[in-house]
């Protein structure tokens, strides 16, 4: 190379003479600046840059209408050339839907479901329910809510008389484990005594029953409720200090719970640790196995795949070479199970979600059912015998509620699938009782609450070994010779653990007759609900939505959430933006017009100017719902003697009533609670002597001064409207005269006009805001308000219209002092009523009410 | 409507007043067993509307039910009493009754109030009765249906109406 050559330059065509070496600092200059430039347009080419994707392709690359027609591009420019198009507003040539032979092929149908997955989770009972069911979403997840067939009153019967099958494994489950005395201490901050029993009371702690508690925030009772959370503790090991418990939370505080938790007993997730080189060994312990984990060290980065053992040995051999003091990351690219542990790993947490299967039946059948579709596993070993026996004999009774209630028991059975009758089938009960119910009751095996469900180990191996259908459908054809004769590999299934808990239903027979709402939750691991839900209908249970915990819970005179927790924040505010929007699609002479009905909140119940209205001082701190037993018995004792309520009075508390209504009449939630005042005493006798069922008093229509003014602005508007568009018209003619071609109208631009127009609308037409002014709830009306309702409903157990709602105790102190004192002593007093007043109507109509005693225990 | 109805007197229902409830418990009656089911076993309660229990026994024997048994317990069994009667006088003598008296032992749950105490039972005796009312019309005789072909003048005649009327 030492001589100069002559070369060919086609770009520059001609000859060109070339250096024959190059200085290195100029080499090095200009690599600088092209490695300076790339950089630049690596990091800001996608801001920078004005181009669109195709016009970035060198010229060879470019094809003709490759805007139009993105299979033109290259493909890995595709994805990005479509989103720029979507974004510009002109389409490219939408593809046309692939064939549904195409889309149902096995492999596309299961990509299909794992993209719409993505955004909610889905049940494993998913499709089934998707068939058959309105699917809303709710907390993360896509949720039946209710059949699509007319089925409220089929279900109402079904949870009274027959069996209701819902799907509730949204709910999350949270196993805790640590020693007894550090969970009560937690727990000891997040719950109070005053609301019923600790989580580690004697009779939970044995795992015989399932408890409930009521969560708050750390040391704030009896203010920011989170939620009630049902609890079931492993039984006792014999030897082991160390206890599990499952929390089943609710999925719309879960998380708030789940950080509350942390914060209290100091925990630390695992997906991130930095531990010191030496204690790897012991470290990887409580890991679980199986799982993918990507070990990342100071000093590089393991490679994925290798095996675990692998990374011991390197980590082995590079503590013998390199200084013991030093830390590496332990890096978890993905956690099936979230585990959060303490500093000195005495508490740990897990985060099962999608493990489980929890499927409620309500109703007196639900014992056939259960003991139709559930068969022990023939292969038990002998110390399960006793569990089987029991299980099956309490099956055999009429009610669940005759059992302990909230009772678990544990039971391994046979494959639920090899339990289907060939047709829907109703389970018949049983005939005989092998024993009685006080014999249940008082004899129960220690064994009864063991499963093995609680063991990781097993779940997994339960969830690797489950016969698929198709195999399953597979081997009968192969085996079965006569159709629908059992076969011999069938004996060979694996035998399935469930945990069986009762639910007592009603427990105040002065209230609602007893049992009501009884039944079973059954736990099944992943994997097995679709088998399990589809032999549960088999035998006759009626499928349920979300409608339906409601329906029972109001049925049952209680509420699935108080307005206090998380939850029940949440779903008042989903359900008055729903109202509130509803109301506005109505045309105005179909709205109900609440300021002539004298009704300041229409659409959700302002508890908290409640409260501040009935405060004998003018603070405004927020509002609780009273769970305090003690508390409650007190009042409802002194409602009951028609006696003065116990001092002190919690002012910022809001008491749980049970309202019905005593004849006509309906009522809607967020219905007012009323005083009567004495004229309504006395017309009471009137009506009831003359058999008048007239509603005991009209609210007088109040005067809407804002009806004037809307009129004048609605047309004032349509004026305005009118006028702009006469000027574009105006302009567009001024315009076709000079010009040749046809020239088309301006486009409006008035939708911000329109939009404030509404607003402006919207105001005029609701009250006033009563947060604005004092005493504008509980004067708002002829009657002083003390109260709302939260939840009503025809109830068919009582066959009346029946109610849940929350009064302050200022308001009840004021009823008792107002009620007329009857003269005559023999007569029997009286229970104290109240007025209900519809949001939607003027009419006041008397209801008894009494004070729910059991708002933290109920069990929705 | 209230006249017709029996005054009803009986033992009030024992309720958990504080007497027999000291502070440590709450007593949770549970549901108790039903020794029989079925369509003509009807259990009474002092919820249920008098005139409904009534009405549901008097079509249980007009749908053709031979015997219903009436199971009542505690202070409903003034009231099984009271139906059976009505029911007797209203079915002018074609009814009649036996009587058996059982005990039913119950089993009461007590919850604990603090957490510290473990849940036990409390057991409970209650009288029951069971009143099997029974049809001894003898007119009541099974007659075999009568034959499928009737006369043609009939025939003709329900034609000509269009609609054929039951045989009474």
């Amino acid at each position: 190379m030492a001589s100069q050559k002559l070369e060919y330059d086609a770009t520059l065509g001609g000859k060109v003479t070339l250096p024959t070496h190059v200085t290195t600092y100029h080499y090095a200059a200009g690599a600088l600046q092209e490695i300076r430039s790339l950089i630049e347009e690596a990091t800001h080419s996608s801001q920078r840059t004005s181009k669109l994707i195709f016009q970035t392709l060198p010229k060879h690359m470019r094809r003709r209408a490759m805007s139009h027609h993105p299979k033109r591009l290259p493909r890995k420019y595709r994805q990005a050339h479509k989103s720029q198009m979507g974004k510009s507003g002109n389409h490219p040539v939408n593809t046309k839907r692939p064939s549904r032979k195409y889309r149902r092929r096995p492999k596309n149908l299961l990509n299909e479901y794992v993209r719409r997955q993505r955004k909610h989770i889905w049940l494993e009972t998913h499709i089934w329910h998707a068939k058959r069911f309105h699917m809303v979403d709710r907390w993360g997840h896509r949720l039946p809510l209710a059949s699509c067939d007319k089925t409220y009153r089929a279900c109402y019967r079904a949870s009274a008389q027959h069996c209701l099958l819902q799907d509730i494994s949204f709910y999350w489950c949270l196993e805790l484990r640590g020693s007894l005395e550090m969970l009560r201490q937690g727990f000891a901050r997040l719950t109070s005594p005053d609301c019923g029993l600790g989580i580690t009371a004697k009779t939970f702690v044995t795992g015989r029953r399932e408890g409930s508690v009521e969560l708050f925030e750390d040391s704030q009772y009896p203010h920011r409720a989170l939620q009630k959370a049902r609890f079931l503790w492993r039984p006792e090991n014999d030897g082991q200090t160390e206890r599990a418990l499952w929390l089943w939370l609710h999925p719309s505080a879960a998380q708030t719970t789940l950080e509350e938790l942390l914060k209290v007993f100091q925990l630390k997730s695992c997906k991130q640790q930095t531990l010191p080189l030496e204690e790897h060994m012991q470290v990887d312990e409580p890991l679980e196995a199986g799982e993918p984990k990507k070990l990342n060290t100071e000093q590089e980065s393991l490679d994925k795949k290798t095996s675990k053992e692998g990374q011991d040995q390197k980590l082995a051999k590079k503590q013998n070479t390199e200084k013991p003091l030093r830390f590496w990351t332990l890096t978890k690219a993905f956690e099936r199970y979230p585990a959060y542990v303490n500093s000195d790993n005495t508490v740990n947490l897990l985060v099962l979600r999608k493990e489980f299967n929890r499927f409620r039946l309500t109703g007196p059948r639900a014992q056939s059912i259960l003991a139709a579709s559930l068969r022990p596993h023939q292969a038990n070993p002998p110390e399960l015998q006793h569990q089987s026996e029991y299980v099956q004999a309490a099956l055999q009774l009429n009610s669940p509620s005759e059992l302990l209630s909230n009772m678990v028991m544990g039971v391994q059975v046979a494959d639920p699938r090899l339990q289907r009758p060939k047709k829907r089938t109703k389970a018949e009960p049983a005939e005989t009782q092998a024993r009685s119910p006080e014999d249940l009751l008082v004899n129960q095996p220690k064994t009864l609450p063991d499963s093995p469900l609680w063991l990781l180990q097993e779940r997994q191996r339960l969830s690797k070994n489950i016969l698929s259908t198709e195999r399953y459908d597979k081997l009968r054809q192969q085996h079965a010779i006569v159709p629908g004769a059992s076969c011999a590999f069938e004996a060979k299934m694996q035998a399935v653990p469930l945990l069986l808990i009762q639910r007592p239903g009603s427990q105040d027979a002065s209230y609602k007759r007893l049992g009501y709402g009884c039944g079973w939750d059954v736990i099944a691991p992943a994997g097995y609900g679709m088998l399990l839900w589809l032999t549960l209908t088999m035998w006759g249970a009626r499928p349920g939505g979300l409608r339906e915990l409601d329906s029972v819970a109001r049925e049952a005179g209680s509420e699935m959430h108080l307005p206090d927790t998380v939850a029940g924040v949440q779903e008042a505010n989903a359900v008055a933006d729903e109202r509130r929007a509803r109301y506005f699609r109505l045309p105005p002479n179909k709205r109900t017009n609440y300021r002539k009905l004298a009704v300041v909140s229409p659409f959700s119940a302002p508890w908290k100017q409640l409260v501040r209205d009935w405060h004998d001082a003018s603070s405004t701190g927020p509002f609780y719902v009273l769970r305090h037993r003690q508390q409650l018995e007190a009042i409802a004792d002194s409602l009951r003697r028609c006696s003065p309520l116990p001092k002190p009075l919690p002012q910022a508390a809001l008491i749980q009533i049970q309202l019905r209504l005593l004849a006509r009449g309906h009522v809607k939630t967020n219905a007012l609670i009323c005083l009567p005042s004495t004229t309504d005493y006395r017309n009471r006798w009137r009506q009831i002597k003359r058999n008048d069922q007239a509603p005991i008093h009209v609210e007088p229509p109040q005067p809407d001064l804002n009806e004037s003014v809307r009129k004048e602005l609605r047309r004032g508007h349509k004026l305005m409207l009118k006028r702009l568009r006469g000027r574009r018209l105006r302009e567009k003619r001024r315009l076709q005269e000079t010009a040749t071609k046809r020239v088309h109208i301006r486009p409006a631009n008035t939708a911000g006009l329109v939009r404030s127009h509404l607003l402006e609308m919207c105001r005029l037409w609701l009250p006033n805001d009563s947060s604005e002014t004092r005493d504008s709830v509980r004067r708002q009306c002829s009657r002083e308000v003390f109260g709302y309702v939260s939840s009503a409903g025809f109830s068919f157990t009582e066959a009346t219209v029946c109610a849940v709602g929350y009064v302050t105790p200022g308001g009840l102190q004021k009823l008792l002092q107002d009620v007329p004192q009857s003269t005559n002593r023999n007569q029997t007093r009286q229970p104290l009523m109240c007025l209900l007043r519809d949001p939607d109507s003027r009419d006041y109509r008397w209801a008894s009410f009494q004070v729910n005693l059991d708002v933290s225990t109920q069990c929705a | 409507m209230e006249s017709n109805a029996p005054k009803e007197h009986g033992a009030k229902p024992r309720s958990n007043n504080r007497r027999n409830n000291n502070n440590r418990h709450r007593v949770v009656r549970k549901q108790p067993p039903r020794p029989a089911s079925g369509r003509q076993h009807i259990y009474i309660t002092r919820k249920t509307d008098f005139k409904a229990q009534l009405r549901r026994c008097q079509e249980l024997f007009s749908s053709g039910a031979k015997e219903i048994f009436l199971h009542c317990m505690g202070f409903s069994v003034t009231r099984g009493v009271n139906l059976a009667l009505r029911l007797i006088e209203n079915s002018e003598g074609t009814l009649s009754y036996a009587i058996n008296t059982s005990t039913i032992s119950l089993l009461d749950e007590l919850h604990p109030l603090c957490d510290e105490e473990d849940l036990t039972f409390r057991h409970r005796k209650n009288s029951a009765l069971h009143i099997k009312i029974f049809n001894r019309s003898l007119f009541e005789i099974a007659v075999p249906p009568l034959p499928a072909a009737p006369t043609p003048q009939l025939q003709a005649q329900s034609q000509f109406r269009g609609k054929a009327k039951p045989r009474q």
